[in-house]
């Protein structure tokens, strides 16, 4: 078996009095898509900031690439101890956000250029080439020199992506990249997830659309209320849900269905 | 110092006191009333000023919008000390012009070796009393200018779709501008003329300026060094303590019309504003 | 004399004292805003006592007003004279208005930009820092690819008034402190004239106009940057430029 690139063991993380996720693990092997899944509320976006250390779990280990993050300090105040280390695999593993989050003073090359520029240090001439090549994969060779607020949502979150890919990332991380967009628009996104998930990227990808889940995904993790309920290949558990919960959600279609219902779904299998 | 009063506190601290009682930190004290007195005549003239600056503003004669805008613009591109000191001398020459017409005749006129005024019988003296109207009235003239823009702001603020409501349930234009976009106007304002007066209360400090006693020319008197028994004990120049003493003076004042125009703001803003933290 | 002839021969003799006052400007504008920028952080800090001391300056400068605060430093520092000055032989320096002068406006327009600089600091998009954050960035990293150039550009309008207002501001100066070898500003010279031949309308005019076109250009000036550090928002959400000298004062 292939060593993960991304091993998260056991981590909690709460929110005041709420518990947001209860010591989830799960690895992801190297050219692996992982889709997660599951109602608003589950802790899916807590548990994709806890991997980059954006929030910081309470407990739990994140390994990048056979590399875990140094954490320190005591017991509910744990926090990375080796900000260096953190830069460092933090550039190595690639964000998409929701509602993009593209540096609006910066075109979109330079959006696409600034970290490995800046945090990474490779020099300009070959940054930008790669730069350029990848708003061209993308579909934005002509907007390079646009600012994000020129752009349609789905170019916006194209540049992300561009953005993305051009730190030769180890693992990506998606969090509902097309849930901020039209219909119309998310269709073009969501060929350039296929095209990466093709070419053997290793993702997470967090999404409220099943479809693409089955399209692209080699694995399904189901989160409720902040733990993993169910997981396995994505056609196994697509055809073959063992838990009721993830029935209900797949019955509701998958749409984010908010945690009263699914909350009604718990009383249901109690009662049953 | 009554002797009871000193067995008490002990014999250093009851020449403290002695001291800070003395007539002329009496007077210093009494003239904390003054400045705050002229902040507020000021500030109502500011306010009345303001309001028909900006009314003048929406008028349908073009000169007199003009003049509105000159006003609220010229005032506000030039540093307040400036129309301190200029306005109350233009006052007084423009009055001792007027007196002369009468008073002086073309001989004296001839005779007076002074440039100005035209002859001994013209010059004014104006009383302190007199010179603290003048005074307030220059602060209200300068901020005038400056609540002028922000009510004009203000008024131009408070949503179309409010007015348009009022005129759809058969308001008159005069109606609706008193009964809907005027009360209105206010929570819009309020920040802006909260600055406005904050400013109005700094500008006070200007006073001395204009030849009145007030708290700073005091201060100066008091601190400097002083070597007559008759003012209290000697002591070198402390004129910095006194200072400081205005500093807190002029903080704790900033503080408390802070605290008043927030439940001003609050107050007017019932039900338009949530309640702030 | 007439009064024409007054104006002009007033705009030849107040062009010299008007130097005066755009040195004060000159001289405390780029430290005060050097310095405003690490109070705001401070004032943005998550450490208490950064913080708390912060809050405290800025508000104790920004409470009272600036003709006391030269009063209160000149007289402080007057006090300290034979103690500090006179022996060091640096009295002639340290006590003269053209140090004196800019230090307290310094202290005064630090507190005031602090000020709009800690709010414009507070509308950094988060998800924008965010990103910043995911991608690796160094908290030095963070604040020069990401921070500042969002909260100078909310914060610039807010400074170009506290700009302007600066200027006008040093004509408190020689008010409170000593003429020193008929050195004088705008308003010193211009109440100087005026004790001479009692024109109130010609010397305070002219100074007025001073005041007016210099405040002009430093709009002007302020306005060209406004636009550039705009240009890449989209125009509905732009910050607009508004002649509002001391309104957030
Ligand atoms: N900063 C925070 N402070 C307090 N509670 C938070 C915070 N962030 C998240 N939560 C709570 O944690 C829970 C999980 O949030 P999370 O955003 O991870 O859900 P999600 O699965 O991504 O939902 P969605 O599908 O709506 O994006 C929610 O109940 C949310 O209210
Ligand atoms: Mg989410």
């Amino acid at each position: 078996m292939v060593a993960p690139v991304l091993e998260v063991i056991d981590l909690h993380k709460r929110h005041g009095a709420l518990e947001v996720l209860k010591g989830v693990s799960f690895t992801a092997a190297p050219g692996e898509v992982v889709a997660l899944i599951g109602s608003s509320g589950a802790g899916k976006s807590t548990l994709l900031r806890c991997i980059n250390m954006l929030d910081v779990p309470d407990q739990g280990t994140v390994i990048v690439d056979g590399e875990a993050i140094s954490m320190g300090g005591p017991p509910g105040h744990r926090h990375p101890d080796d900000p260096a280390q953190l830069r460092r695999i933090r550039s190595e593993i690639a964000m998409v956000f929701q509602s993009f989050n593209l540096w609006s003073h910066m075109t979109v090359l330079r959006n696409v250029m600034e970290a490995p520029l800046h945090v990474q240090k490779r020099p300009r001439a070959e940054v930008e080439a790669q730069a350029r090549a990848l708003l061209d994969k993308v579909g934005l060779a002509d907007k390079a020199d646009s600012w994000p607020a020129q752009l349609s949502g789905g170019q916006q979150q194209r540049a992300a992506i561009a953005r993305a890919l051009c730190i030769n990332p180890k693992v990506m991380l998606f969090d509902e990249p097309t849930s901020a967009l039209d219909p119309e628009l998310e269709g073009e996104v969501l060929r350039v997830i296929k095209l990466l998930a093709d070419e053997g990227r290793t993702m997470i990808l967090v999404t409220h659309d099943m479809r693409l889940a089955a399209d692209v995904a080699d694995r399904v993790i189901f989160l409720h209320q902040g733990a993993i309920e169910e997981s396995g290949p994505v056609a196994e558990v697509f055809a073959n849900p063992r838990s009721a919960r993830l029935r209900q959600f797949l019955a509701a279609g998958g749409r984010p269905t908010g945690t009263d219902l699914a909350s009604a779904a718990d009383e249901g299998v109690a009662q049953a | 110092m009554p002797d009871w009063l000193t067995n008490i506190v002990g014999s250093d601290v009851a020449a403290w006191l002695d001291y800070v009682t003395n007539g002329r930190h009496l007077q210093w004290y009494a003239s904390f009333g003054y400045t705050i007195g002229a902040a507020l005549l000021g500030g109502a003239v500011a306010l009345v000023l303001g309001l028909t600056a900006a009314a003048l503003r929406r008028s349908r004669f073009l000169p007199v919008r003009l003049a509105s805008a000159g006003y609220a613009n010229i005032v506000r591109g030039v540093p307040d000390v400036l129309f301190f000191l200029f306005f109350p001398l233009a006052f007084e020459q423009a009055l001792e012009w007027i007196v002369a017409t009468g008073a002086c005749s073309v001989e004296e006129r001839a005779a007076s070796s002074a440039l100005w005024p035209p002859c001994r019988d013209a010059n004014i003296f104006f009383s302190t009393t007199q010179y603290f109207l003048l005074a307030s009235v220059t602060l209200g003239i300068v901020y005038g200018a400056f609540a002028s823009s922000v009510i004009h702001g203000a008024t131009a603020a408070v949503p179309r779709a409010q007015l348009e409501a009022a005129r759809a349930f058969g308001m008159s234009e005069r109606q609706v501008l008193w009964r809907v976009q005027i009360r209105q106007m206010w929570i819009y304002a309020l920040p802006g003329l909260s600055n406005v007066w904050m400013l109005l209360v700094k500008s006070t400090s200007l006073l001395s300026l204009l030849q009145i006693n007030d708290i700073v020319m005091w201060a100066d008197r008091l601190g400097a060094p002083n070597f007559q028994s008759r003012a209290g004990p000697i002591h070198p120049d402390w004129r910095w303590r006194y200072y400081l003493v205005l500093l807190v003076f002029y903080i704790a004042l900033t503080w408390l019309s802070e605290r008043f125009f927030r439940w001003l703001r609050r107050r007017a803003g019932r039900g338009m504003i949530a309640a702030e933290a | 004399m007439g009064f024409l002839e007054a104006i002009v021969s007033d705009i030849g003799s107040l062009a010299v004292p008007a130097l005066f006052n755009v040195y004060f400007a000159v001289a405390s504008i780029p430290v005060g805003f050097v310095l405003a920028v690490l109070l705001a952080l401070a004032r943005h800090s998550r450490r208490p006592v950064l913080s708390r001391f912060a809050a405290v300056y800025i508000y104790a400068f920004r409470g009272s007003p600036l003709f006391i605060q030269l009063f209160m430093v000149y007289s402080l520092m007057l006090s300290l004279n034979l103690s500090l000055w006179r022996p060091w032989g640096v009295d002639g320096f340290v006590l003269h208005p053209l140090f004196l002068g800019p230090l307290v406006l310094t202290l005064n327009t630090t507190a005031y930009t602090a000020e709009i600089i800690f709010g414009a600091l507070r509308t950094v998009p988060q998800g924008e820092l965010d990103a910043a954050r995911a991608y690796g960035m160094s908290p030095w990293r963070q604040f020069r690819s990401v921070i500042w150039p969002n909260t100078i550009r909310v914060a610039w309008p807010a400074y170009t008034n506290e700009v302007v207002f600066l200027f006008q501001a040093t004509a408190l100066v020689y008010f409170a402190l000593p003429v020193v070898d008929q050195q004088r500003d705008l308003m010193s010279k211009a109440t100087d004239l005026f004790y001479r031949d009692f024109n109130v309308f010609a010397h305070y005019a002219v100074a007025a106009g001073y005041f007016l076109v210099i405040s002009w250009l430093i709009f002007v000036g302020c306005g060209a940057v406004n636009r550039r550090l705009n240009a890449h928002v989209a125009p509905q959400r732009r910050v607009a430029l508004r002649y509002a000298p001391k309104y957030l004062r």
